[in-house]
């Protein structure tokens, strides 16, 4: 048994090893200027199951340099979730994004949500899981304390109380974390021009049309249609085939 | 006064009139009323005659998925009498077959209930989107009984640029089979530009029959001026061999020798045509005019006409019509001095619609201040000829002025000339890819929906229940001091009984009665909660009759107890071995007592 654990591990470093090693054929393909071989190798690894923040960023510059704007995007919104703090991930989705011909602000936005779904993004599920978990365990032990101890002074109160505070606050940014980054289908539109319809078919009214690289949230799929709200809450059925889900 | 009787019997025709505008007409229709399960069908609500119109109430439609496509406001006035109309469109999708009921949908006009007729919509398998409409054979036809080709042409005479299109359909009797798929040959097309958007398919009932048709729209665009010949569409079917010979349609009078004549490839082709191709004029030609045909319209967008010197301005030119869309080139460009622009690539989208090529080619450029001023972008123009009004028209953009300031605060920065980005990075391009930072790592579900991770969460908890638990026993116990003794009486007799076992060992026998002496009186003192030294033998025997112990357990102690007096009073008399059976006849009484106590409780 053990030694079947040893061979899978090894195995498996073995496969992530293959898959560093075409990490940097990629970067050399890149820095070649062969966007299109480094964009297929990056896939590649993806494919194969493997993730990174420098993997979607390097995906998301391929895809930027053949052409695909809305791919880069996707892509890029896809390290930020890894790596949300990564300034130089911030600044190539920031620059794709203001070569895209829509322009969207979420001026409808209620500040304070703005400001706890930020908070919320600055920061990896796990280490949110962390930081959740480790109070946790501080305020089981300040409990067990409490069970030999009986401490009735204010110190004790203040500190049990923030803990407990502390613990409420970051399992509630970790729920957004979870609900935005892992339970929301997020769209993107990968064709320059797109008609986002009031239903699913080609009958249907053009409600307004979106330009490559604008995302969404995919609330339902039908008939070979998403149906997407946008920003400032626009609702839409867009053609599955002109999207990309991620 | 008569004026005044003449005013109100006018006034009240006039009310009268316009009441009768204003009735009311619901009506519900369907766009068809057989579908296929892989289609939709539109359900258009109509109420005339009003304004305030609340949303319709659909019922639920079993069968269906309803979906909400938009609604449509008319108004028209003709003689005097207007006309208003709402129409609310509801997309049906079917998820199942079978025979539906569209129920009465009510509508709430001016606070007024009105109800529609109630509609049947049957959903069948397969995949055409209507019931088959009836057809004749289609003109200019060739065909071999069950397979039928057509082509046909929208135009023989058109500018040189302008759309014609090539409409090639094959109808194929349901039911009828072919060894292999029918070989498709089309026309070279030399001399044109051309666009296909795929093959459509649908159903058609032609002399009684249904045909499977398929469709495919050539969009051609001729290059040059001239007689251009569109060659035949050919197409080879071969019929099934093995349904031909074994049919055993009593009624197919058909002789052996004829069915195996059917079944040779048969190659069927459609007519040559003959476009006659017309030179686009040349007056009128405006000097910038390409090429383009069709008719257009053009938007210039620019992102921003005030930056400093180390931001990007990006300029869009988009023109969007219907033409030979991707064949479109951009509006000349000025050179200005002191601005650096630069082509960032376009962008088509081209789209068939309603028999039309359609869509879209967008230009982007960068411009880039290479100083400060105010610079001015010229009206950009583009032109092109409408084959419609035979005429050529130009477009033109409105001018730009650009206000190029310094940069704040950035002289001699080395990035100068670059992007603003957040994070105190300055770009002109996206940053170049990077190195792994660490190791690629195997996709998985986020920590907090492992299993094992969300089992571990309960081990604190239940850390703490124990420590409640043993707390809460600990406190019972002090605050008990008859429960207290009875738990610790086994443990402190057993504990005398040893120290008994070590003075035995080392010969000090005197002390070592009196030690088996205490250890049955403090167990008997702390089971029952009385005091070991006021104990004496008749009041243990008492004590163990009031609890129920046995005769037998009760003789034992008597038995014990004198025994260990006798050796503390005479110790002279007893020897090493008879001390030992004492101290193994202690042990033994111990532990029936115990049991006893538990048989008695």
């Amino acid at each position: 048994m053990v030694m079947i654990a040893i061979l899978l591990a090894l195995s498996a470093a073995n496969l992530s090893a293959d898959a560093a090693d075409d990490f940097a054929l990629g970067v050399e393909a890149y820095h070649a200027g062969d966007y299109e071989q480094a964009l297929q190798i990056f896939k590649a690894i993806e494919d194969s199951g493997y993730v990174s923040p420098e993997l979607y960023f390097n995906l998301g510059n391929s895809y930027y340099k053949t052409g695909q704007k809305g791919m880069a995007v996707a892509a890029y919104m896809q390290a930020e979730i890894l790596s949300p703090r990564g300034d130089d991930i911030k600044a190539n989705l920031q620059f794709v994004r203001s070569t895209l011909r829509d322009k969207v602000e979420d001026s409808l936005q209620n500040p304070i949500w703005q400001f706890v779904k930020e908070s919320s993004l600055y920061f990896r599920a796990n280490e949110l899981t962390w930081i959740a978990f480790i109070i946790y365990l501080v305020i089981i032990a300040l409990l067990i304390y409490q069970v030999f101890y009986k401490q009735k002074n204010i110190v004790y109160l203040l500190v049990i109380f923030f803990a407990a505070a502390l613990l409420i606050i970051s399992g509630s940014m970790l729920g957004i974390n979870l609900k935005l980054n892992y339970y929301t289908d997020r769209g993107v539109i990968t064709e320059p021009e797109v008609d986002v319809l009031a239903g699913p078919g080609p009958i249907s009214d053009v409600r307004f049309t979106a330009h490559e690289g604008l995302t969404f949230r995919i609330l339902e799929q039908e008939s070979g249609y998403y149906e997407g709200i946008f920003a400032n809450k626009l609702k839409g059925w867009v053609e599955i085939s002109k999207a990309y889900q991620f | 006064m008569r004026i005044y009787i003449l005013f109100i019997v006018c006034l009240l025709t006039v009310v009268s009139l316009s009441a009768e505008v204003r009735a009311v007409e619901v009506e519900a229709q369907l766009s068809s009323d057989e579908i296929s399960i892989d289609g939709q069908v539109t359900l258009t609500v109509s109420v005339a005659g009003a304004e305030n119109v609340d949303e319709p109430r659909l019922p639920a439609i079993g069968g269906f998925n309803i979906y909400t496509a938009g609604k449509t406001f008319s108004s028209s006035t003709v003689n005097g009498v207007t006309t208003t109309s709402v129409k609310y469109k509801y997309v049906l999708v079917p998820q199942r077959t079978g025979n539906f009921l569209v129920g009465a949908i009510k509508v709430r006009v001016d606070g007024k209930e009105y109800s529609t007729e109630p509609m049947g919509i049957t959903v069948v398998k397969g995949t055409s989107s209507t019931v088959p409409s009836q057809e004749s054979r289609p003109d200019n036809s060739t065909e071999n009984g069950e397979y039928i080709i057509d082509a046909a042409i929208s135009k023989d005479t058109v500018y040189e640029g302008e759309l014609l299109v090539y409409e090639f359909k094959a109808f194929q009797k349901r039911g009828a089979g072919f060894l292999s798929d029918p070989v498709y040959v089309p026309p070279s097309f030399s001399g044109f530009w051309r666009e296909e958007f795929g093959w459509k398919r649908y159903s058609r009932r032609i002399r009684g029959d249904i045909y499977i048709v398929n469709q495919m729209d050539s969009y051609l665009f001729p290059v040059s001026p001239g007689e251009v010949e569109i060659e035949p569409t050919r197409v080879v079917v071969t019929p099934d061999v093995f349904s031909s010979i074994f049919n055993f349609d009593p009624f197919d009078s058909r002789s052996l020798r004829s069915r195996q004549r059917a079944m040779q490839p048969e190659t069927l082709l459609t007519e040559p045509m003959i476009i006659a191709v017309l030179p686009l004029p040349r007056e009128n030609r405006p000097r910038d005019f390409k090429g383009s045909v069709g008719s257009y319209k053009m938007d210039v967008d620019i992102s921003s006409t005030e930056v400093t010197v180390d931001e990007t301005i990006l300029l869009t030119i988009k023109i969007a019509g219907q033409g030979n869309i991707k064949t479109i080139s951009s509006p000349e460009l000025p050179e200005i001095e002191g601005l650096d622009i630069r082509s960032s690539g376009d962008t088509t989208a081209v789209r068939e619609a309603g028999g039309v090529v359609a869509g879209s080619k967008t230009f982007e450029y960068s411009i880039i201040p290479e100083q400060d001023g105010l610079y001015e972008i010229p009206a950009l123009k583009w032109s092109y000829f409408d084959p419609e009004t035979e005429n050529y028209h130009t477009l033109s953009s409105k001018k730009y002025s650009i206000n190029i300031k310094p940069a704040g605060g950035a002289a001699g920065d080395e990035l100068s000339g670059l992007m603003n980005i957040p994070g105190d990075i300055k770009v002109r391009d996206i940053l170049s890819v990077k190195s792994l930072d660490g190791n690629l790592e195997r996709r998985t579900r986020p920590l907090i929906m492992n299993p094992v991770f969300i089992g571990m969460q309960a081990l604190p908890l239940l850390l703490l229940a124990g420590v409640i638990i043993f707390r809460r026993r600990q406190e019972r116990l002090m605050g008990d001091i008859r429960l207290r003794r009875l738990k610790r009486a086994h443990g402190l007799a057993r504990k005398k009984l040893s120290s008994a076992s070590s003075l035995l060992k080392s010969g000090n026998l005197d002390n070592f009665y009196g030690e088996i002496s205490k250890a049955v009186y403090q167990y008997v003192g702390d089971k029952f909660n009385y005091s070991a030294s006021g104990l004496t033998e008749s009041k243990v025997v008492e004590i163990l009759h009031e609890e129920g112990y046995s005769e037998a357990a009760i003789e034992e102690f008597k038995n014990l107890i004198r025994t260990a007096d006798f050796g503390r009073f005479a110790p002279g008399q007893s020897g090493q071995e008879s001390a030992r059976q004492l101290l193994e006849q202690a042990e033994k009484w111990i532990v029936t007592a115990e049991n006893e106590g538990k048989r008695v409780r």
